[in-house]
Parts: C-alpha cells; sequence; structure tokens
C-alpha cells in the first residue's frame, strides 16, 4: 500500500470512501493489481519511486470539482491526466510519491465541431483517433493534426505544448478556450468562453482583459476540462515532398535552405531531416543490425545503408491548398534545394480528398500508432526518453550539435536516431529517443545518465528543452536561472495564490507548493 | 452500443453486423476485417470486433507499420504474428497482456477499455471457426 505524504492509512481509508461516494465505486482504483497501469513502464529508474496511491476517474465537471474538494479538504496531492499516454516524459506518473492521479479519460465527449469555421471543442479523454473518426463519420471537410501516437488526448497533447506535422502542428498555438477548475475547486472558462453562451468560444482567443491561457500549460495551476481546438480545412491538393541525402554533412546546408522557405511560408508545415537511424528504428531491431555492446560502429554505417536502403538523412515536408499556388511553391522549392551537395532529386507525391493515403501519416494529419514500431528496436521492455532541445534553424549549429549529440551519445554507449526539424518558421527542435530496455535497471540508468549530460551541455550553450520526462523537471526548470531563478518565483507565487493547500501537481514541471519547496540557496 | 442490449436473432446479428460494417466504411483502412462468418457471430463477439478496430487493431492489424503484428512475427513466426487469425488465445492470458503490458506493449487501463469491454475483444479473438484450428497452436 502506497500512501498520500502525512496520511495514516485510516484516513487515507477515509478519503477512498469519499472520492467513491463522488465517481462511484468502480472509479477509484486503490488494489496494486489496478495502480500499477498508471505507473510508467518507460521510467528512466525505478518508476515506483513516484508510485500513486490511487487513481480516481470522474466522468463529469461536477465529480472534477468534488474530488477537488476532497483533496482540499484532506491536503491530498492530485495529478490530473487526459488519456495518460505522455509517455516518454512520464506517461502517467507524478513527480510525488502517494500522488491520487485524477484520470480524465471517462469524460471523452467532442462537444462541438464547427466545419464552416474551423475548429472543435473537446473533453479531455477525447484522442486523436477518436476525432478523426468523428470527421470522417460526419464527412467533415477539415483536418487534425496530430503527434506520433494517435492515442493521445487533443487536450492533454496542447496542454503539454506537443508538436505534429501539418500547417497546424503548434498545439498550444491551436488552442482557442478553455474550461478550467481551478486548485480551489472553482470553475473558469478563458476567452470568449468567459462570456455565457458565446459562439466565439472557439474562434477569438482573447477576452476582455488579461488572458490566461497559457498559465496552464505545462503547469500545476489548473485542471482544464474543456479546450477549444483549430482544425484547417481540407487543402484542394496535398504533395507530400522527400529528398534523401547521401552525405553526413549535407544535413546543415538542407537546413540553411530550408530555412528562408519555412520563414516566407513557402512550406507551411515543420520541415524535417530525419537521420539514417532515426529511419531504421522502426524497421528492424538493434540485434538484428548489430550485435555488439554499445553503438553502432561508424565502419557498419555504410554496409547498413546498403542493406536497408537508407539514405544519411531525409527531408520530409508537404505543401497544401490550390494546386496552382502548390505547383508555383514546388518550382520555388526545386530550386532552392536543387544545389545541395549529396542531395538526391527532390520526390513529389500529389494526392487529395480521401485519395490522400494513409502512409502520409502525421503531415497528413492521419493518426496511428505506426511509431510503436520504434519500440522493438531496443529488445525486451523496448522504450524510450525522448531528449527534446530547441535550436535557432541554423545549419552551423546543427551540425555542431549533431557531432556532439552523437559521440555523446555513443559514449554513453545508445545509438543517436536525430530528427532536426523546423518546427515553427523561427525555431528547430530536435526530439530525439534515447531508446533503451527498461527491463535492464543499466541501461535504464545508463539513459537517464545520458539525458542529464546532455542537458548539461545545453545549458552551456543557452539552449534548453521544450519538453522533459517527470523523473527531470526540477533540472531542467532550475535551468532557468536568469536573475536567480526569477521565472520559477514568479511561478510559486502564482502557484501559492491560486493553490493554498498545494494540492495540484506537486513538482509537475519543478514547481512545487510552498510546504514542499526546499530553500534555495 | 451495449451488447448485453441486443437482439440474439439470426436477422437482427446481420443488420448489427451490417450496420458495423457501414459505420467503419469511411476509416475501414485501420478497421478490422470483414468476415464472411458475421452472421454467425453473437453480439459480444460483434462488440469486440468493433473494439478490437479501436483498441487493438493499430498495433495489431495486418501490414506494415503494425509494432504488434511485427513483433509477434519476430518472436512467434508469421504465421502466428495476426491475433485475429490466432486459435490459441487464452483468455487469462490475454487479460494479463492488456492489463500489464508485454515487452514493449504498454497497457490499456480500465478506464479506457472495462473489464466488461475486454472481455467482448476476447470473445471476438475466441470466436469460433469455419476451419480447425491449425497444428501445433497451442501457445
Amino acid at each position: 500500500m502506497t500512501l498520500p505524504p502525512k496520511l495514516s492509512a485510516r484516513d487515507f481509508a477515509r478519503v477512498v470512501a469519499e472520492l467513491r461516494s463522488i465517481v462511484g465505486t468502480n472509479w477509484v482504483f486503490t488494489e496494486e493489481a489496478d495502480r500499477q497501469a498508471w505507473l510508467d513502464p518507460m521510467f528512466p529508474g525505478d518508476a515506483r519511486s513516484v508510485e500513486l496511491s490511487a487513481a480516481v476517474a470522474p466522468a463529469t465537471v461536477q465529480e472534477v470539482q468534488a474530488v477537488v474538494k476532497v483533496a482540499n479538504r484532506h491536503r491530498i496531492p492530485l495529478w490530473p491526466v487526459s488519456t495518460g499516454k505522455n509517455y516518454a516524459y512520464g506517461g502517467a506518473s507524478p513527480a510525488l510519491k502517494g500522488t491520487v492521479v485524477l484520470d480524465l479519460k471517462r469524460m471523452n465527449r467532442i462537444l462541438e465541431v464547427n466545419e464552416s469555421y474551423g475548429y472543435a471543442i473537446v473533453e479531455p479523454g477525447v484522442t486523436y483517433f477518436d476525432l478523426y473518426r468523428h470527421l470522417k463519420a460526419k464527412g467533415m471537410k477539415l483536418w487534425i493534426d496530430c503527434p506520433s501516437p494517435g492515442w493521445s488526448s487533443v487536450l492533454g497533447n496542447a496542454m503539454e505544448r506537443g508538436l505534429g506535422n501539418t500547417p497546424y502542428s503548434d498545439h498550444s498555438a491551436m488552442q482557442c478556450g478553455m474550461e478550467v477548475v481551478l486548485p480551489t475547486g472553482e470553475l473558469v472558462r478563458t476567452g470568449m468562453g468567459a462570456i455565457e453562451n458565446s459562439p466565439l468560444w472557439g474562434l477569438q482567443k482573447s477576452p476582455f482583459g488579461p488572458a490566461f491561457d497559457g498559465m496552464f500549460m505545462q503547469s500545476n495551476l489548473g485542471i482544464v476540462t474543456k479546450m477549444g481546438i483549430w482544425l484547417m480545412p481540407e487543402p484542394e491538393v496535398f504533395v507530400q515532398c522527400n529528398v534523401r541525402l547521401q552525405q553526413e554533412a549535407s544535413m546543415g546546408p538542407m537546413i540553411d535552405a530550408l530555412r528562408p522557405l519555412r520563414l516566407n511560408g513557402t512550406i507551411q508545415n515543420p520541415a524535417s531531416v530525419r537521420s539514417w537511424m532515426g529511419m531504421l528504428l522502426g524497421q528492424a531491431t538493434r540485434s538484428e543490425v548489430h550485435d555488439g555492446a554499445g553503438a553502432i560502429p561508424r565502419d557498419r554505417i555504410a554496409q547498413i545503408h546498403k542493406q536497408y536502403n537508407l539514405s544519411w538523412w531525409s527531408t520530409g515536408f508537404s505543401l497544401y491548398g490550390h494546386e496552382g499556388v502548390v505547383e508555383a511553391n514546388l518550382k520555388v522549392i526545386r530550386k532552392a534545394l536543387g544545389g545541395i551537395p549529396g542531395a538526391d532529386e527532390l520526390s513529389a507525391r500529389k494526392s487529395q480528398g480521401d485519395q490522400v493515403p494513409d502512409s502520409a501519416g502525421t503531415q497528413a494529419g492521419v493518426p496511428s500508432l505506426a511509431a510503436f514500431s520504434t519500440l522493438n528496436w531496443p529488445g525486451g521492455r523496448g522504450s524510450h526518453l525522448d531528449f527534446s532541445p530547441i535550436y535557432e534553424p541554423s545549419g552551423t549549429v546543427a551540425m555542431a550539435e549533431y557531432q556532439f549529440m552523437r559521440d555523446l551519445f555513443a559514449q554513453h554507449g545508445f545509438d543517436f536516431p536525430a530528427t532536426y526539424s523546423i518546427t515553427t518558421p523561427r525555431t528547430m527542435a530536435c526530439v530525439t529517443p534515447i531508446m533503451f530496455d527498461a527491463s535492464n535497471p543499466k541501461q535504464a540508468a545508463a539513459a537517464g545518465r545520458l539525458f542529464k549530460e546532455a542537458h548539461a551541455h545545453l545549458g552551456t550553450k543557452g539552449y534548453g528543452l521544450y519538453r522533459a520526462h517527470v523523473a527531470f523537471m526540477d533540472e531542467v526548470q532550475q535551468a532557468q536561472g536568469f536573475n536567480q531563478q526569477a521565472l520559477l518565483r514568479l511561478s510559486e507565487c502564482v502557484k501559492d495564490a491560486l493553490d493554498p493547500q498545494g494540492i495540484l501537481a506537486p513538482g509537475k514541471q519543478g514547481i512545487w507548493p510552498k510546504a514542499m519547496r526546499r530553500a534555495r540557496a | 452500443m451495449n451488447g448485453r442490449t441486443l437482439s440474439t436473432s439470426p436477422v437482427a446479428r446481420a443488420l448489427i453486423a451490417a450496420a458495423v460494417l457501414a459505420c467503419a466504411m469511411p476509416w475501414a483502412r485501420a478497421q478490422a476485417p470483414a468476415s464472411p462468418l458475421a452472421d454467425n457471430l453473437t453480439p459480444s463477439q460483434l462488440e469486440g470486433r468493433q473494439l478490437y478496430g479501436v483498441h487493438c487493431v493499430y498495433c495489431h492489424g495486418a501490414g506494415p507499420g503494425r509494432a504488434g503484428t511485427a513483433a509477434l512475427a519476430r518472436r512467434m513466426g508469421q504465421d502466428r504474428s495476426l491475433l485475429e487469425a490466432r486459435v490459441d488465445l487464452d483468455r487469462a492470458y490475454v487479460q494479463y497482456v492488456v492489463r500489464h503490458g508485454l515487452n514493449a506493449m504498454l497497457p490499456l487501463r480500465r478506464t479506457e477499455l472495462t473489464d466488461a469491454e475486454l472481455g467482448h475483444v476476447i470473445d471476438w479473438l475466441q470466436r469460433p471457426r469455419a476451419t480447425q484450428a491449425p497444428a501445433g497452436g497451442q501457445r
């Protein structure tokens, strides 16, 4: 049995009874056999070090509010998850042992989809699969934008500032209006939702006065129970482009060639340059490719490329819109990418409407779990810990960071499956899975050590991570050191004001309530 | 749709099967394959097939990009890689694997797939087949 901090078994039993009276007996999970499903199977260490005491699954906003009031009364930490699929960043795992996971999966209604105005309003339990099926079933000409795993929550992913691969890839930017249960149980609507029955909830982000939506992203200041999300009109044509690069050094020049196209809008979706290792992950297992310990030796690479028909890099992006505009843009792009040394000719695959192939994947907003094929790579309990730095979109920076990280990963015994992606017109992300077998404690520990060392390197250059696993949130937060962690101190000030009992997701993003805060030197 | 409320008359079952397939059509590429035996299925098996198409097929369907099918092909051979074609799946074993995960498979929680729904999925996997089980089908 795991108990919430400073609570006796007897008092916890009383709390569980109160929770059951709110959500129903079957929707509070305290038995070990049930609770284990909320542990993070990809935890880079001992997942039980932050083991939950229970999971509670309300079905309505009123039940969420009632649960929050119980938590305040007994000072029970609550960790809200939408679908709890935030794998590689912690899954459904809390940051503090004994926390009660607030599982919102049962709140899974698509409340509205407006085809004329291009938005949906959803509850936390709605997955990308759900929304995609809904649009298809209704014949609505709108596309979703989804991250690699289609079973993720539309709402939860936006709250974590997740990314997809269409022009609507920046999910936090596409969010419009929220309903939030505050840590005291009070219900608030942001944006135009602040006006009762407003038809503008899904259209206009800003209310009259301050906009607080960003405050509820990557934070522990509220439980978001409804959210508007903008959806892209189905384009007249969709053209998926690919350029293979036959030299290791071609990646930098490609990034430099893509940057102006991304900045001036010729390319509207994230343009990605994926390494051969990144492409190989989903096609093979490590033992099929290399039976030795440590990273795959460089003298094996040419043979592996041949065996699996890989190039050093593969560049991918797509064009969306009216056929004439897309054709004209394609001409500009062919010219811009033509002179890159080691670049093959650009291949372009045009499709439209229902003819867009499923293989177009996230670039066409088609949800799948195809990315999970990569989990077969390490063998055993195949897992990944994502290391997700943000850089300026510069070829020089990309090549320097690539060489540094490639060697650092190898020193720790890991392959480096990098993808450099110009995610927004002005940023380049390199979301890199550290692939490991979670049933091998030594490998899991090594993955954690690599993460810390790679993160420390970023700090020396003024770079940071866009997202991080719950096991590393404190140190990633601490790295934001300007003026003695002024940003963290601001977050703590807001935390104390909104959550005086400190019940909501203690430790999320490295923000702790007053009573649990360690004195900073 | 709740399996317990469905009529069990053969005509009703055929209609339900048709309805399930029709619902599946717009995104049929990701759904479980249609079965010529649909009108011999129980309501629970029909429900299970629909749930399989929602919760399982993305990893355990046929074709490329299916992580579970690829993993099973490596571990047990191509002919035993597709779960829906298997005749050797034990109820308790499936329950355990779905709730705890296995190797790279992640567990499904009772908030996303209830015990009753999981029961329907297993009923679908254990539906009677027109042909005899292949030899050597034991786990």
